[in-house]
């Protein structure tokens, strides 16, 4: 990791740009999400962000 | 007080010899159990051992519990995650919501996502799951975005505190309210780009040192829309109630469409003709009813992102309804096919003067049989 990148911001970056790609997808009419596969991301995606800022160890 | 030569080792925490009080702080009453989460005894977060301790059994039977109970809809993870925010740690290092609890949150939601993504036969998810998993976590997040610590000190800053805690609770709210609706209204490609552009943003910016403020308007962003986007919700066709009774098959408008709101289309007047005539319902949020002719069968193909659908006797409730019924007319029986897709609320189909199901006390419990597809 580069000197004074902050891991959090760059885990929850990729975690929200990831959503969204696949929410513009389903909005563009590649495939037709349904909550059985909406409301699990979102819940990967918050705890992959509570997951990165754990494992931070504090660090602002 | 002394201090002790060596570096304290967190083994020393014996459950049958309580420690000396290390700080100033008064020392617990005598007598007095106190339910604490073990800092020596612990595979996530102490709380097995920490109640092993208390009823001074083996903390291994408190784990094979929790396992137990997560198969069993779940209730074992929210049991574990319950103990976690309202026990407190032993050592009292590590306040809730900091460090390792926000990694062990963060691990038991990811736990979630697992099991809910094998589901039966290997889990039993009660449907509750989800959303309470979802709260927990969000709540989190604004709790940290509101300082991550549990207020100390004087009246004054525990109430400014909470003061600004519920400020950032409101905005949230608000700030979601309105994403929701805008993505309901046909923004959705926009917010999803942004979304996308806000994470590409926080990336870049994560390389250069941070800026973790992002976090939380960006989850704002995304979770309306993901929500807006499952359930398909379209509410740009107005807000209000709505009601058509047709009397001729040339009066069936080609479409029935409301944002928000009561949608009543009554086909009572209707002499359908031999064949198959179609009726599309497109309803954001709220709640559709129609009535159909005495002597048609209904055929129905319905889809609901979230709440209840009824037609005639097929009755489904939930997440993602989606159910397609065939009816079979004989001989020169007219067919009427209703293409019902809501994204949250309830649609039912009931056969000329039949009560509506949900205008019955206890109907949710007490499902009614509207009758077969074909009279």
């Amino acid at each position: 990791m580069k000197h004074g990148a902050d891991r959090v911001s760059i885990v929850a970056g990729l975690a929200i740009g990831g959503l969204g790609v696949v929410l513009l997808l389903d909005r563009l009419g590649v495939y037709d999400l349904k909550f059985g596969y909406t409301l699990p991301a979102i819940l990967a995606c918050v705890g992959v962000i509570l997951l990165a800022a754990g494992l931070d160890g504090g660090r602002r | 007080m002394t201090e002790e030569p060596r570096t304290p080792d967190p083994d020393d925490t014996a459950p049958t010899e309580p420690q000396p009080p290390k700080s100033d702080a008064p020392p617990p009453s005598e007598g007095v159990r106190r339910l604490t989460r073990s800092s020596s005894d612990k595979l996530i977060g102490g709380v097995s051992g920490g109640l092993g301790r208390y009823f001074g059994v083996d903390p291994i039977l408190f784990r094979i519990a929790f396992v137990v109970l997560t198969f069993a809809g779940g209730v074992g993870v929210l049991a574990y995650i319950g103990l976690l925010a309202f026990v407190p740690a032993d050592d009292d290092s590590r306040p809730f919501g900091q460090r390792r609890d926000a990694n062990v949150i963060g691990a038991v939601l990811l736990g979630i996502v697992v099991v809910i993504i094998l589901g039966p036969p290997f889990f039993f998810v009660g449907p509750a799951l989800v959303p309470i998993a979802l709260l927990i976590g969000i709540g989190i997040l604004l709790w940290r975005a509101s300082g991550g610590t549990l207020p100390s000190g004087d009246a004054g800053r525990v109430i400014a505190r909470a003061t600004i805690a519920l400020l950032i609770g409101i905005a949230a709210v608000g700030a979601f309210a309105g994403v929701f609706l805008l993505a309901a209204l046909g923004g959705g490609t926009t917010l999803a780009v942004l979304a996308i552009v806000a994470g590409v943003a926080l990336v870049v910016a994560g390389l250069s040192g941070g800026a973790r403020w992002l976090i939380a308007p960006a989850l704002v962003l995304v979770l309306p829309l993901a929500i807006v986007t499952a359930a398909d919700i379209r509410v740009d066709g107005g807000v209000g109630e709505r009601q058509y009774r047709p009397a001729s098959v040339s009066d069936i408008r080609p479409s029935y469409e409301l944002g928000m709101g009561q949608l009543v289309v009554d086909m009572r007047d209707v002499d359908l003709p031999a064949g198959t005539t179609e009726l599309d319902l497109q309803l954001g949020i709220g709640h559709a009813v129609v009535r159909v002719p005495e002597d048609a069968c209904v055929s129905s193909e319905v889809q609901v992102g979230a709440g209840h659908a009824q037609v005639l006797d097929r009755v489904s409730d939930g997440l993602d309804v989606d159910f397609a019924e065939a009816a079979a007319p004989a001989g020169d029986q007219p067919r009427l096919l209703i293409d019902g897709d809501l994204g949250i609320g309830a649609l039912e189909v009931v056969r000329g003067d039949d009560p509506i199901p949900s205008n019955r006390d206890g109907w949710w419990d007490d499902r009614a049989d509207l009758g077969a597809a074909c009279p």
